[in-house]
């Protein structure tokens, strides 16, 4: 089921077609509507914006927009226009709720349930605003909340390498989690020595930096590394990728892990709430022989799909005991790698009164690479690493936490010797 | 533009195009899209001249001009085709 | 024009198809050794995927996930690429010293882009979804993605090259029917389906259009653009970069095509004793545009090597030193300054001239162009800009299983030639015959 894919409302362009797309009653729009109701409670859509794009339609297709009681034109709402908001909002109650209860049912596989909500929505839609609850757009912080930039939701990491020990916990729970074959590392944690930082060991830890402009996404082939649009993950479809490596090739991190051979975990063993996406795209959990896989930010637990409190979460900041890695919504400023980021800066405070012109804190951060124009959405508290620096044996040995460093020794043992579990 | 499109593309690229950077293909689609026009409206243009060219100019021959389309057309079919054809007995075989 | 082939009998030009050789039979067994040798490899990497090479990923995986393959997927793609160009020339140029030649020129660009096809296909991890997978994307994704734009632009070479030969083809077979074995009639047939002499200067128009469209889209598409765009788009490494990349892979398109044309026209001149068809003004032509090939393909690696290592950002500067410290490197560049040396000597010294020499020089191009294509592919890989990870440089040797995929391939063009030898005539009429004595 890639029907429901986001990206398609990209571009003025795609939305053009799609309109003409419509032909028949209901279904379309239905499922249109649906997947749109779906981003306004998640917050990736205004309400007038939902408002104004099927304002026309249900007049059309109902002959009357039920919506339209005290609302106002659309074309002459401004999302901008906090009262107009209001009053939309008023209309479209419950529609989040009626969406997010198709989720459900434990039984049956994400994909179908998928479809049935597409269908159970477009029905529901009929009688809009008729169930009353709180609207959804209060767990996705939308716009409104005003994060850095852009709105929705964006997730993104701090990582805060001042207190990061180098314990490698989340390698193994990243690995567990995913069911990872031995070597292949989507999060990796660097130990490193830098020319004239003395003997001090510096940690970095490394996760796909789920770039806002990536590489990887633009030279796909067939598509299947996307940017998810609801929430700016990047994703690969394992039912799409072809394996011809060349995100991995294009990635300046080096953060994508190729499954050469047969994985370690069968599919078997692996549940499809991990691996199936709230779109019904195969993007979860490690990737399938001859498929390229790397750091989903545990897609699965931002889906909900792992239960409502995993969500906002990965297993590598649970499992951090030293507070280092912090994940949230970036375009909210209440979110954990925000506030972390500002407490962590209000206690390093310039003295601005004698020094009116030094910057307000003392606190060092970046994001890796930042002139290779990537945009990454992880960003780093600590000393980025010179040209120069050098990575070193850490305190805590690879080998001792079952983990491989070098997957190359892995690949050698050749097909009977490596990939078994 | 449209909110909705800016935050599109705001979500995506913050580049100042229109166009997604990074999006994954729509796979209910027709066989249409920017790459589509790309292709056939601009790139193949020196080939359009050539069937142009044997219909319009002189000497020509309808049924000569038709089998040099029809290589075209079939040969490109075949190629797919058998192409298609391997992948699925590879699929079969050891997928 | 020094070279006047018009002599030469419609027998002599179906020798290769009225003659059953041991050698014939000997040549045969070649081939399908070499596929059989790839197949059996190949069989394994299905069964277990690509773990079976030496391919591992970059970063802390310590080696470089393009290798073997995509180096000789490019190569294959230049030969095939200065094949039909050097086809096209001689029709829109009217360059008939080499008419000779020409249509085994376009035989080895169809035979070449096939084996490129065969090396996308053993590239990917999924083969089975090469259709499905392409097609549907195909209309958002070729306009990004360079690997995409390669399918289509192999697919329209492809065409328009066997289109080219198919309509050519028409007027030999016709001509040359009561000569043709009759067992193969209802292929004939096919082949000349509705023809009439009335056509021969229709057609004539009509490919030479086809040229021109092939011309025009030559160098915009393949290696002049594309290819290198594949490469240099990477924001990853360093070694890629550059806009001297488009230029420096042309000239080793062309460099490698020369000399595959080389071994094809000396083979067949050896084996049919086609001395006077393919006669030595001939090669001593080919060599003469091979020297000057060779000597773009130097400069422009002069050229690399110089803006590498002076003044460079860090890591071009190191990918750069470290490629010049390959030992392998310079085989490949000794290899091809040799033949321009050699192609430039026996045009001042026409006496130095041997086609054996030659034909050894040729194959050596190949083999130095072939080594050049696959360092800078691994070692565009090992030079990440992001070079804190002690696996990088990664390491990276051709296993049995990719290695027996370039002999596979060759073993493919060597097959074609001798199967498609024995139908149709790969000489056209028009080398030995005016039109006019044709028609006549
Ligand atoms: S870090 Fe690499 S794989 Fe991740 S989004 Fe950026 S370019 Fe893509
Ligand atoms: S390996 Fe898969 S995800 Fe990566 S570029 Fe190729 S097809 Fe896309």
């Amino acid at each position: 089921m890639s029907t429901d894919d986001e990206s398609m409302y990209a571009t003025p362009d795609e939305e053009h077609r799609r309109l003409l797309e419509e032909t028949g009653y209901d279904a379309d729009l239905g499922m249109e509507m649906a997947r749109d109701a779906q981003k306004v409670s998640a917050g990736d859509l205004s309400e007038v914006e939902f408002y104004r794009r099927y304002h026309d339609r249900i007049l059309e297709e109902f002959d009357v927009d039920d919506r339209e009681v005290d609302l106002p034109d659309p074309d002459e709402v401004d999302s901008g226009d906090v009262n107009a908001i209001d009053r939309i909002e008023g209309a479209f109650e419950g529609i989040g709720e009626t969406l997010r209860g198709v989720d459900g049912d434990e039984s049956e596989s994400r994909r179908s349930v998928m479809k049935k909500g597409a269908a159970a929505a477009a029905l529901g839609l009929g009688g809009l605003g008729s169930a009353g609850a709180t609207t959804g757009g209060d767990d996705g912080a939308a716009g409104a909340g005003g994060g850095d930039d852009g709105e929705g939701t964006r997730w993104g990491m701090t990582i805060n390498l001042n207190n990061c020990d180098g314990c490698l916990a989340c390698m193994v729970a990243c690995d567990q989690e995913h069911n990872l074959s031995e070597g292949a590392n989507w999060m990796y944690v660097f130990a490193f020595e830098d020319e004239g930082q003395g003997e001090q060991e510096n940690f970095l830890p490394r996760t796909c930096q789920h770039c806002t402009d990536s590489p990887c996404t633009k030279v796909c082939p067939v598509g299947a590394r996307h940017t998810r649009e609801e929430d700016g993950l990047v994703l690969t479809d394992y039912d799409i990728c072809i394996g011809c490596r060349y995100c991995e090739v294009s990635c300046p991190y080096g953060v994508n892990y190729f499954q050469w051979g047969e994985p370690d975990v069968p599919e078997s063993e692996i549940d499809d709430d991990h691996q199936i996406d709230d779109r019904g795209r195969w993007v979860g959990s490690r990737p399938p022989e001859g498929v390229m896989g790397k750091c989903t930010f545990c897609v699965d637990r931002q889906d909900g799909q792992m239960g409502e409190e995993k969500v906002g979460t990965t297993a590598c900041e649970e499992a951090c005991t030293m507070d280092a890695i912090h994940f949230g919504d970036l375009n909210d400023p209440e979110s954990p790698p925000n506030q972390h980021l500002e407490e962590y800066r209000s206690g390093q405070e310039n003295d601005l009164e004698e020094f009116p012109n030094r910057k307000e804190h003392t606190v060092s951060t970046f994001k890796l690479m930042e002139e290779r124009g990537t945009e990454p959405n992880v960003q780093f508290i600590g000393n980025e690493p010179s040209p120069h620096a050098e990575q070193v044996e850490g305190p805590v040995a690879y080998e001792d936490m079952g983990i491989t460093d070098n997957r190359k020794e892995v690949l050698d043992r050749g097909a009977d010797g490596g990939e078994e579990a | 533009m449209t909110p909705l499109a800016a935050s599109a593309v705001a979500a995506l690229a913050s580049g100042p195009a229109a166009v997604p950077l990074a999006s994954s293909p729509e796979y209910t689609l027709p066989f249409v899209g920017p790459g589509t026009y790309l292709i056939f409206g601009i790139v193949l243009l020196p080939v359009y001249a050539m069937v142009a060219a044997w219909f319009i100019g002189d000497p020509s021959d309808r049924f000569a001009n038709l089998l040099g389309l029809g290589y075209l057309a079939g040969l490109t079919t075949v190629l797919w085709g058998s192409l298609f054809v391997a992948t699925i007995i590879i699929g079969v075989v050891f997928f | 024009m020094s070279v006047d082939v018009t002599g030469v009998d419609r027998e002599t030009l179906v020798r290769p198809i009225q003659t059953f050789t041991k050698r014939y039979l000997a040549a045969l067994a070649v081939a399908f050794g070499l596929i059989g040798v790839w197949l059996f490899f190949y069989v394994q990497q299905l069964q277990h995927g690509l773990i079976v090479t030496n391919l591992a990923d970059w970063g802390s995986g310590g080696g470089v996930p393009w290798g073997l393959y995509i180096g000789a997927f490019i190569w294959w793609v230049g030969i095939a690429h200065g094949g039909i160009i050097l086809s096209a020339a001689v029709r829109l140029l009217g360059m008939d010293t080499y008419q000779p030649v020409a249509r085994l020129a376009e035989l080895l660009t169809i035979a070449a882009l096939t084996c490129a096809g065969v090396f996308i296909l053993i590239h990917v991890g999924r083969p089975d979804r090469l259709v499905t997978s392409v097609l549907p994307a195909w209309p958002t994704r070729v306009q990004w993605s360079p690997l995409m734009w390669d399918v289509t632009v192999i697919t329209a070479y492809f065409v328009l090259t066997a289109t080219y030969l198919a309509l050519t083809i028409r007027y030999d077979v016709h001509r040359l029917r009561d000569r043709l074995p009759n067992v193969l009639e209802p292929v004939y047939r096919v082949i000349t389906v509705g023809y009439t002499e009335k056509e021969d200067q229709v057609v004539e128009r009509m490919v030479w259009w086809i040229a021109f469209a092939i011309i025009i889209m030559a160098p915009l598409l393949l290696h002049g653009g594309v290819i290198p765009w594949l490469f240099s788009l990477l924001p990853s490494m360093a070694g890629w970069h550059g806009g001297v990349q488009g230029p420096s892979f042309l000239s080793i398109a062309l460099t490698s095509a020369v000399s595959g044309i080389i071994i094809i026209s000396a083979a067949f001149r050896y084996a049919y004793g086609w001395d006077e068809l393919i006669p030595d003004t001939v090669f001593q032509g080919l060599a003469k545009w091979l020297g000057f090939f060779s000597l773009i393909f130097l400069w422009l690696q002069l050229q690399q090597v110089i803006t590498g290592i002076f003044a460079a950002p860090t890591t071009l500067q190191h990918a750069t030193e470290v490629k010049i410290a390959t030992p392998l490197y310079w085989v490949a560049i000794g290899l091809v300054a040799l033949a321009m040396l050699y192609a430039f000597a026996t045009s001042l010294r026409p006496e130095l001239y041997d086609i054996r020499v030659l034909v050894g020089m040729s194959v050596a191009v190949l083999f130095g162009t072939l080594a050049e294509k696959v360092l800078f592919v691994v070692e565009g890989l090992q030079h990440a800009h992001f070079d804190l990870y002690a696996g990088v440089p990664g390491a990276y040797i051709p296993s049995p299983v990719e290695i027996s995929a370039v002999l596979g391939t060759v073993g493919i063009v060597v097959l074609f030639f001798l199967v498609v030898s024995k139908v149709i005539p790969v000489v056209e009429l028009h080398a030995i015959e005016d039109h006019e004595e044709v028609d006549a």
